[in-house]
């Protein structure tokens, strides 16, 4: 009996062993190339890529991988626009025209067409698809597409003004295939307009990414990384930013990003860094009727119990940027005067928010939601009966943008990937939620109508203006509170570089040094 | 085993009526069959009910933070959401029956290939630390009882109870966190994560392997302490059997009911997915999908992980128990009796 014993021990280490042997097949793995040969470069995502499909995106790490695979009419760098597949354009508040390049051929080889274009834009704005970006980039009335071929142009038409539309464009969202078929596109399979094709794919573990040879060049930036394309680029899922910094640190990678502290571990010795605003911390307030922050004067005192270097120090390590307005920079037209902000002040709180009750709710996915304790602390502080719900990202979600909402304070991450003040103004707009998009039930006509106005003119100067107008009217009536922008590190090994051109990390660009 | 003695029952006949099979072997199957079944409708209706009651909205998750309204209605129209619930529940049935346990909300990824995917890591993951723990439990567990017997050698049971305790109370992420510090970080000698070769594994299977084998090697050596008290043992000492031969022929298979079940128990926590160890070496597994997928409302990943890593628990109790019968019968004759 024993002998059979030993046996089926043996047999479960061989299957184990044999298990072994099957397992371990990391696509994305390997040592990293970086500093040792120019061939290879692995970098980290700290989410799984959910999708390729450029419309469909909704994370960092999906607006990564498909930057890769798919290019844009247009790009931002900063505050402007410049030429992406579209060479020229000329645009109206309801209409745009661009020109298309001529010499742009698709990962499968085929040449770029203007009707091709057109088609990639229709899938964007078609309400099928469901592209989250697509009302940021045509508003909300009809929009028609149409190619001229001959001409090598694409217009886009608009039943209603919107004056965003060029900067819609610009995000990976609107990024174009050149062909359509959903199966292709989520996977990434889908011939695309980018340096890279997806060569291997494992979800969860890793990706390969190959350079195209007849890659037309890419946008013309300004300082643009020096050296070349990697001829593969490896990703690897490593959701612990501490694992990715190790790994990282032990050599294993050549760039990863950090919202946490992690990033802080590569200030120096053949690191370097890029930092961008990856979410706006807002204070919003429930104005429904009902509940206390209906009341202007109940917002003015939590918005003087609040102290925002000290929400920073929770929410955002210390490491975040005070917000001026309703989005950080970069992103037109985005109001700067720190004098229009609330000014802490524990007296008046106290005052006014004594035996007030309060319901804070706040989302844990940012650092384990720290900013939303240090709010109900600091409204505790003021004398207010403060309860907390301090719950996970979906449920958050779904008690602030899909019910009517039983809270009265809402610590609310707005990510504004694209940094346009009409992603931001949107929570503040039109119908309340869940049947429109504006959280807290916010009635401020100064506010919409600046907004409208904003919409309706492509002159810089006037649309500035307006947005002024709009922004003040938040900021004055308290409807909002801005807190702090939270950043993220983009850390690159010496010898690799790539940009973060409008605000968010763009790998398309990425370059090794020789 | 040479001190036990199987008492199995012979089939036997009753003269009126049916012939009634009385091997404890075909009625354990039978029971073990109808509790599979049940187990696996248990399972299908708990994990569907389960994932319907934890509040947020999957339609939403999908779509992102910036979705309007219309676009979250028509994601939810199409991911089937907007149907009634009975009639979410029988398409989820009817493609269970099919092999089909529908496709992955977030990625459209089938399902069936999420867990092809992930289940090949956590099974590696947790044999290996299965396979560690019992070649350091047994041995360590039951030389420290031998060396000790009897009172003798007391620093060396005090240094094993001490470190055991300490092994076996140590949350597994702070063990990994140390082994990536020294292994990995100051001493670069073996990768921090991933799964790209098998130097990869040694790390994470340490940090799963060590407190499981610190209980273990408590219970191997008190049921050798135990086993060594026997008469059989002082019998076999006085026929001057040698040894090795003692420990190796008759004390050693008397520690396997023990060692077996506790490793059985070990072995189906660890294919659940060890959520924490994964995480902190990017092991690619089932623990860390699911966790994944709990937070995003991939309602068809979550059941589907659910189904299969239950299906693989209640398969490994079989496994278990048939083995222990096969070892000592009178297990065999306790269960189906009970």
């Amino acid at each position: 009996m024993s002998r059979r014993t030993l046996t089926l021990l043996a047999g479960t280490a061989t299957i184990g062993l044999l298990a072994g042997g099957c397992a371990t097949t990391d696509p994305a793995g390997g040592k990293s190339a970086a500093g040792a040969t120019d061939s290879s470069v692995v970098a980290a995502f700290t989410s799984d890529v959910n999708t390729f499909d450029p419309a469909k995106g909704s994370a960092a790490s999906d607006y990564l991988g498909a930057g890769m695979l798919y290019e844009t009419l247009v790009v931002a760098q900063g505050d402007d626009i410049l030429p992406g597949l579209a060479t020229k354009w000329t645009q109206t508040p309801t209409k745009a025209t661009f020109t298309i390049r001529d010499d742009v051929s698709c990962s499968n080889g085929e040449t770029l067409t203007p009707k091709m274009i057109a088609a990639a834009l229709r899938y964007f704005a078609d309400p099928e698809t469901a592209a989250s970006a697509a009302p940021k980039a045509f508003g909300h009335g009809k929009v028609t597409v149409s190619s001229n071929d001959k001409a090598g142009t694409v217009t886009i038409t608009l039943s209603e003004p919107w004056s965003e539309m060029l900067h819609g464009l610009t995000g990976v969202n609107a990024g174009i295939p050149c062909s359509l078929d959903p199966k292709k596109l989520a996977a990434g399979m889908a011939p695309g307009t980018g340096p890279y094709t997806l060569t291997k794919a494992q979800h969860g573990v890793g990706y390969t990414f190959t350079s195209r040879k007849n890659y037309w060049g890419g946008p013309k930036w300004d300082d643009a990384p020096q050296g070349h394309r990697p001829h593969t680029l490896k990703v690897r899922v490593i959701e612990n930013e501490s694992t990715a910094a190790n790994e990282l640190k032990a050599g294993n990678l050549d760039t990863a990003y950090f919202t946490g502290p992690d990033g802080q571990r590569f200030s120096s010795g053949g690191y370097h860094s890029i930092k961008s605003p990856v979410l706006d911390f807002l204070i919003m307030f429930n104005q429904r009727p009902g509940h206390p922050t209906a009341k202007k004067s109940v917002r003015e005192a939590v918005a003087a119990a609040l102290v925002p270097d000290k929400f920073n120090n929770a929410a955002a390590l210390g490491q975040g940027k005070r917000l001026t307005s309703i989005m950080s920079k970069p992103g037109d037209c985005v109001l700067e005067d720190p004098s229009l902000l609330p000014t802490p002040d524990a007296k008046a709180a106290k005052a006014a928010l004594s035996g007030v009750k309060l319901k804070v709710e706040g989302t844990n996915a940012v650092a384990g939601g720290a900013g939303n304790e240090y709010v109900q602390a600091a409204l505790r502080k003021a004398g207010a009966n403060v309860t907390l719900k301090n719950t996970d990202n979906a449920t958050w979600a779904a008690d602030t943008m899909g019910s009517a909402g039983d809270w009265d304070v809402n610590v609310f991450p707005h990510i504004n990937s694209r940094h346009s003040l009409i992603g931001a103004a949107g929570l503040f707009l039109g119908e309340p939620a869940p049947k429109g998009s504006n959280v807290g039930a916010v009635h401020n006509e100064t506010f919409a109508n600046a907004v409208d106005g904003a919409m309706s003119t492509v002159d810089p100067k006037k649309k500035c203006e307006y947005w002024s107008t709009a922004q003040k009217a938040l900021l004055k009536n308290v409807d909002v509170v801005p807190m702090v922008s939270a950043l993220v590190t983009y850390v690159f090994t010496d010898g690799v570089d790539a940009l973060a051109p409008g605000g968010g990390l763009s790998l398309a660009t990425l370059k090794v040094e020789k | 085993m040479s001190t036990h003695v199987a008492e199995v029952a012979e089939p036997r006949k009753v003269e009126d009526g049916p012939v009634r099979v009385r091997s404890p072997w075909v009625r354990f199957a039978l029971r073990r069959a109808v509790g599979l079944v049940l187990v696996l409708g248990v399972l299908v209706v708990a994990t569907f009910l389960m994932v319907q009651l934890v509040p947020g909205d999957p339609a939403r998750a999908v779509a992102g933070q910036n979705a309007t309204p219309e676009q979250i209605a028509t994601i939810r129209e199409q991911l089937g959401l907007d149907q009634p619930l009975g009639e979410q529940f029988a398409n989820y049935v009817a493609g269970l029956l099919h092999g089909d346990m529908g496709t992955s909300f977030r990625t459209g990824v089938p399902v069936r290939d999420i867990i092809a995917t992930r289940l090949p890591f956590t099974a590696e993951l947790a044999l290996m630390a299965m396979v560690l723990v019992l070649l350091v439990a047994v041995p360590i567990g039951m030389t420290v009882a031998i060396l000790c017997r009897n009172g003798r050698r007391r620093p060396l049971e005090h240094t094993f109870t001490v470190l055991t305790s300490f092994g076996g109370a140590v949350p597994e992420y702070i063990v990994g966190a140390v082994l990536v510090l020294l292994f990995a970080v100051l001493l670069p000698v073996l990768p921090a994560a991933g799964a790209s070769s098998s130097a990869s594994m040694i790390l994470p299977v340490l940090a799963v392997g060590l407190a499981p084998a610190c209980t273990m090697s408590r219970i191997v050596r008190r049921e050798t302490v135990s086993v060594l008290e026997q008469d059989y043992m002082r019998t076999a000492a006085g026929r001057r059997i040698s040894t090795a031969r003692r420990y190796v022929r008759h004390a050693l298979p008397n520690l396997l009911t023990s060692t077996l079940t506790l490793g059985g128990l070990i072995l189906t926590y660890l294919l659940g997915g060890t959520v924490i160890v994964e995480n902190v070496f990017a092991w690619p597994g089932l623990g860390s999908q699911v966790i994944t997928s709990i937070a995003q409302r991939d309602y068809p990943v979550i059941q589907g992980i659910v189904l299969v890593v239950g299906i693989m628990a209640t398969l490994l109790n079989l496994a278990i128990d048939v083995l222990l019968g096969i070892l000592d019968p009178r297990t065999l004759t306790a269960r189906t009796e009970a």
